[in-house]
Parts: structure tokens; sequence; C-alpha cells
């Protein structure tokens, strides 16, 4: 079984009257790439910040790397690199001098730590710079150059890609699946750009209203977004026969309701249509499905919302 | 902790306000010394004893300087963001407190040795030097045993409104206030409503430098300034740390 990294039990934070996180439970294992999925507003940040002990929980618990005692969490959290919306430094220092400073303070031997970070997020020319004079893109690349100055574990950053130019994306997925697999840093990814998150995590947890929605890998979800035929009938097991026999068909699933989904001749629903009308099936419905991240996100909070 | 502090140091020690304020801090003094000279070249009688006795009644400007000293190591954390770095990194909140007091009371310390010596010294060396430069130097050295602790509980007190308010004007606001009006409000109380309120003036950080200047040698007054002043240190730090530990760093 592969190492819990962050495990949360019940994890509620309320602000007076307002439950922000309401009883998250998480479970991210070694090596995943986990992205938090939500609107604006959603916990994401909340919970990202509750881990990072930037707020306290109001309630539930809250294991790193096993730990759960405040001392020992603290010594585990140094395992841990964060980026929690925008990055903050000291605006009269420069870059480097900013990470120095953090290197001191954090105990990382040796000085080489700083410019191979800079070099790793391309910000070695602009490490003379002071921080007041960066651009949004450059400070979100400082962000993650101190988040991996230690070699962390354990990677939390939350909407990373915010400010990031086209080629900063591709650069930072790069980097994040480099890390991933050579490091086998593990991460904790929050954003609402749901393309990105596709093309990087391997789990999924979706959070609305402070809500746990679902939590799924990225391998389940692909199975279920996929593209199909969802018929619906009025005897599955008439057209389930009908399908075998007379397509040869053997990759469709039978859902509650007589639903059947179809995961071949997605072109030919004419065809399919046929078929069952001639053994005597009743076709409701014919609908060609299949969902990306976003569709499926949508589908699990309601559809868009305008409030 | 010893990173923590060496952290600490290298940015109180790498910012331009730290050298500013140092450079602005001698050339007043520089300026004062140039005036005294200028008047003794006109005919005045401005000693040694004289210009650097000056000290022992400016003890005070010590309590609004660490309000500076106290933003060079704070550097409006609240503002630029810049504690959730530390806290995500799992330091313990105690360590991060206890951290910048101590950081900013040698910081203090440093400036205070430096401004002071170089006060001395230009002293020295522009004016004349009459009877009594000794009894001038014990005088002074009393007067700065006498503010030493009564600044370090200072330093604590900023340091404490510095962590527990969002804004570091607010704070610094509060603490002129606390330093300037209360021990104004407690004499007038001691004289109007209850002369119970002399005990309370004489537990205030003013006290101590109010009365050192006629009362030198006084060894039950360098007793009351180290007990004001460990008794202030004490208690905001205290009070800072307990608050501190659940502030929310957003």
């Amino acid at each position: 079984m592969a190492e819990s990294v962050l495990v949360t039990r019940n994890l509620t934070k309320k602000y007076g009257p307002a439950t922000v996180v309401n009883n998250v439970n998480l479970n991210i294992e070694k090596g995943q790439i986990y992205g938090l999925v939500g609107r604006n507003g959603a916990g994401k940040t909340t919970i990202i910040r509750m881990v990072t002990a930037q707020t306290v929980p109001t309630e539930g618990e809250l294991s790193l790397f096993g730990a759960t005692e405040p001392g020992a969490l603290g010594k585990m959290r140094a395992r841990t690199g964060a980026m929690v919306e925008i990055p903050s430094f000291y605006p009269y220092l420069t870059a480097k001098e900013n990470l120095e400073y953090y290197r001191i303070q954090r105990g990382i031997p040796g000085k080489g730590c700083v410019d191979e970070v800079l070099r790793l997020v391309d910000l070695k020319k602009a490490g003379g710079k002071k921080f007041k004079t960066f651009s949004l893109g450059m400070k979100q690349r400082l962000g993650l150059a101190l988040a991996l100055m230690d070699r962390p574990d354990f990677l939390l950053l939350d909407e990373p890609i915010n400010g990031l130019d086209p080629e900063g994306i591709v650069e930072l997925r790069n980097l994040l699946l480099d890390l991933n697999r050579e490091r086998e840093t593990t991460i904790l990814i929050s954003s609402h750009i749901l393309s990105e998150l596709e093309n990087l995590a391997t789990h999924y947890g979706f959070i609305d209203n402070g809500r746990m929605l679902e939590q799924i890998s990225a391998k389940a979800l692909k199975e279920k977004c996929r593209a199909c035929l969802e018929l619906a009938v009025d005897s599955a097991p008439a057209a389930a026969r009908a399908l075998e026999q007379g397509l040869g068909v053997r990759d469709y699933e039978v859902l509650p309701d007589n639903i059947i989904r179809l995961y071949c001749h997605l072109d030919e629903p004419a065809r399919v249509t046929q078929l069952l009308v001639e053994n005597g099936v009743a076709l409701r419905s014919i609908e060609q499905k299949g969902a990306n991240l976003e569709d499926y996100f949508l589908s699990l909070i309601g559809g868009v919302r305008h409030d | 902790m010893i990173n923590y502090m060496r952290a600490e140091f290298y940015k109180a020690f790498h910012r331009k306000y730290t050298y500013g304020f140092l450079l602005v801090v001698l050339l007043c003094e520089a300026l004062l010394v140039a005036g005294w000279a200028f008047t003794n070249a006109n005919g005045n009688d401005v000693d040694f004893a004289s210009g650097a006795g000056i000290l022992c009644l400016m003890m005070g400007v010590g309590l609004y300087c660490t309000l500076l000293t106290g933003d060079m190591v704070f550097s409006d954390q609240y503002k630029f963001n810049t504690l959730k770095n530390e806290v995500s990194y799992g330091l313990p909140r105690a360590r991060i407190y206890l951290g910048k007091l101590i950081v900013s009371c040698v910081t203090a310390l440093v400036l205070c040795v430096i401004i002071l010596c170089a006060y001395v010294g230009m002293c020295w060396v522009v004016l004349p030097h009459g009877t009594g430069v000794a009894e001038t130097m014990r005088q002074i050295g009393y007067c700065i045993l006498v503010a030493l602790p009564v600044w370090l509980g200072a330093q604590a007190l900023v340091l404490m409104f510095y962590f527990l308010l969002k804004s570091s004007t607010v704070a610094a606001f509060i603490f002129m206030g606390v330093i300037i009006a209360v021990p104004e409000i407690i004499k007038l109380l001691s004289a109007l409503v209850n002369p119970i309120f002399q005990y309370v003036y004489m537990v205030l950080l003013t006290t101590p430098l109010d009365l050192a200047p006629n009362n030198f040698g006084d060894m039950g007054l360098l007793g009351l300034s180290w007990a004001v002043g460990a008794g202030w240190f004490a208690a905001t730090t205290l009070v800072g740390l307990i608050f501190f530990r659940k502030r929310e760093i957003s």
C-alpha cells in the first residue's frame, strides 16, 4: 500500500456563520498528482491554507506523512513546498536575496541551491532584480522557486498557472511532470483551469461550496467520460441481446432505467437504431455522449450557475 | 532558532532602511555638535561635559527609535504577506515571534552603541575638555544603564503591536499613545482622582527615564528601571505569543 502523504478527516473551517470548508476527507498518496477542482470560493485555497498552517481548522484532523500532533506536523511541513495564492516576498530585496534569506532561515546547506532553483524556473537572469519590479508571471516563477528550494517531497500549489504566459504554462507542466517522475514528488495542485489539470493530474478531488463532491483517479474519470452512444430502451436485456447478436458488440454496459452505454459503433447510430427496431426493441432516445473534465465537473455541481 | 535569527540579521542588514536610519541619526548628531562648535566660535562656552551630558536628557528618544528598529526586522510582514512563507514551512510560531524579538533587540543595541559612541566621540573631538569629563562619563553610563532595560521593554511592546495589528502604521500610533499619552493621563488621574495612580505611574516605561537625570547614582532607581523593563518585556512577549499562536495568516 502506498504511503499516505496527506489525510484529512472531517476537515472543517468556519468564519463566523459561514462554513467555508465542510467535513472534507482527503487522501493523497505518495507519487500522486492530485488536482483539486472547484470554482472560485469553493474552498480550495482554504484547504491548502489549513494544510500549510496559515489558518487553524475549526474542526477535524489533518495528517501529513502520518504525523498528526502539532509539533510533529510542523516537522513534516519542512518536507513540503507551498505556493499559496500570489507569491509574496520582500519587495526591497532582489529575487536572489529573497531566496537566500529563506535558505538561511530554513537551514538549507550550500548557496548553490538558490542558483539552481532560479535556473530551474528560468529566472537566472532576473536574480539580481528587486522583487518589486517583477511581473505577475515572474512572481509566480519565484514563488515556485521557493517552493522547490528544499527539494520537497510534497508540493502544494494553489492556482500556479495564474499570470503565466502560454510558454510558461508548458514549462511549468513539464517541470511538475519531471519532478513527479524523477523525484517522486507528490503534488497537490488547485486550479479552475481544468484543461491544464487534465494534462497533469493522476487523481482529482471535486469540491463545491466547501464540500468534497467526489475523489476519483484520472483513469476512472477517463473511463466515466469515455465517448459512447447512450440508448434509452424499453427492455435493456432484449436490446443487449440484439446488439450482441446483430453487431457482435461486447463493449457496452447496462445502467439502471433500461439505459445502455455502447462504446463502439459510435459513428453508426442509424445502424444501431435500425437493428433495435428490427428486433422489436422500442428506442426511447439515442444520444452521443462523452465528457471532458469541465463537462464532468459541471455535471457534478449541477450545471453552470449564475450566482 | 539560530538559522532563523541569522536570516533576520541578513534581511535587516541588506536593507537601505537600516543604513539610511543610521546615516540620518549620525547626520543629526553631527549637525548638533557642529552647531555647538559654531556657537563656541562666537564666544559661547559649550564644553564636552555640557555637550555630551545632554545625552542623559535624550534617553527618551531611544523609546521612539524602537519603533524603527522593530520595523527594520518585522518589515511590514502583514503588508507584504511574507509570514505565510515561514509558517507554511512548519516554522513554529513561537520561534518566529521570539526570533524577531531577539533580532530586533540585538539590532537596536548595535545601532545604539554606534549612535552613542559616535555622538560622544564627536563631542570629544570637537568640544573643549573642561573639568568634569569623568563625572560626565559616569552620568552617561548611569543613564544608559537605567535606559537599557526600558528600551528593551519598549522593543518588546513594539513587536507585540506589530505582530497583533494588521497595519504597522496603526501599531506605531498606538505605541506612541502608550508612550506619550498614557503617562500624562496617569499623572492627571493621580492628581485628580486618586493618589494610588502614582504607583501605576512608577511602572510606566517613561518614568525611569524621566527620573534618571535628577537621580544620578540612585541604585533604587536603577533597580526600578530593570524591574519595569523586565516586566514589560515579559508581559508583552507573553501576550504577543498567546495571540500570535492562532493568528490567521492571509
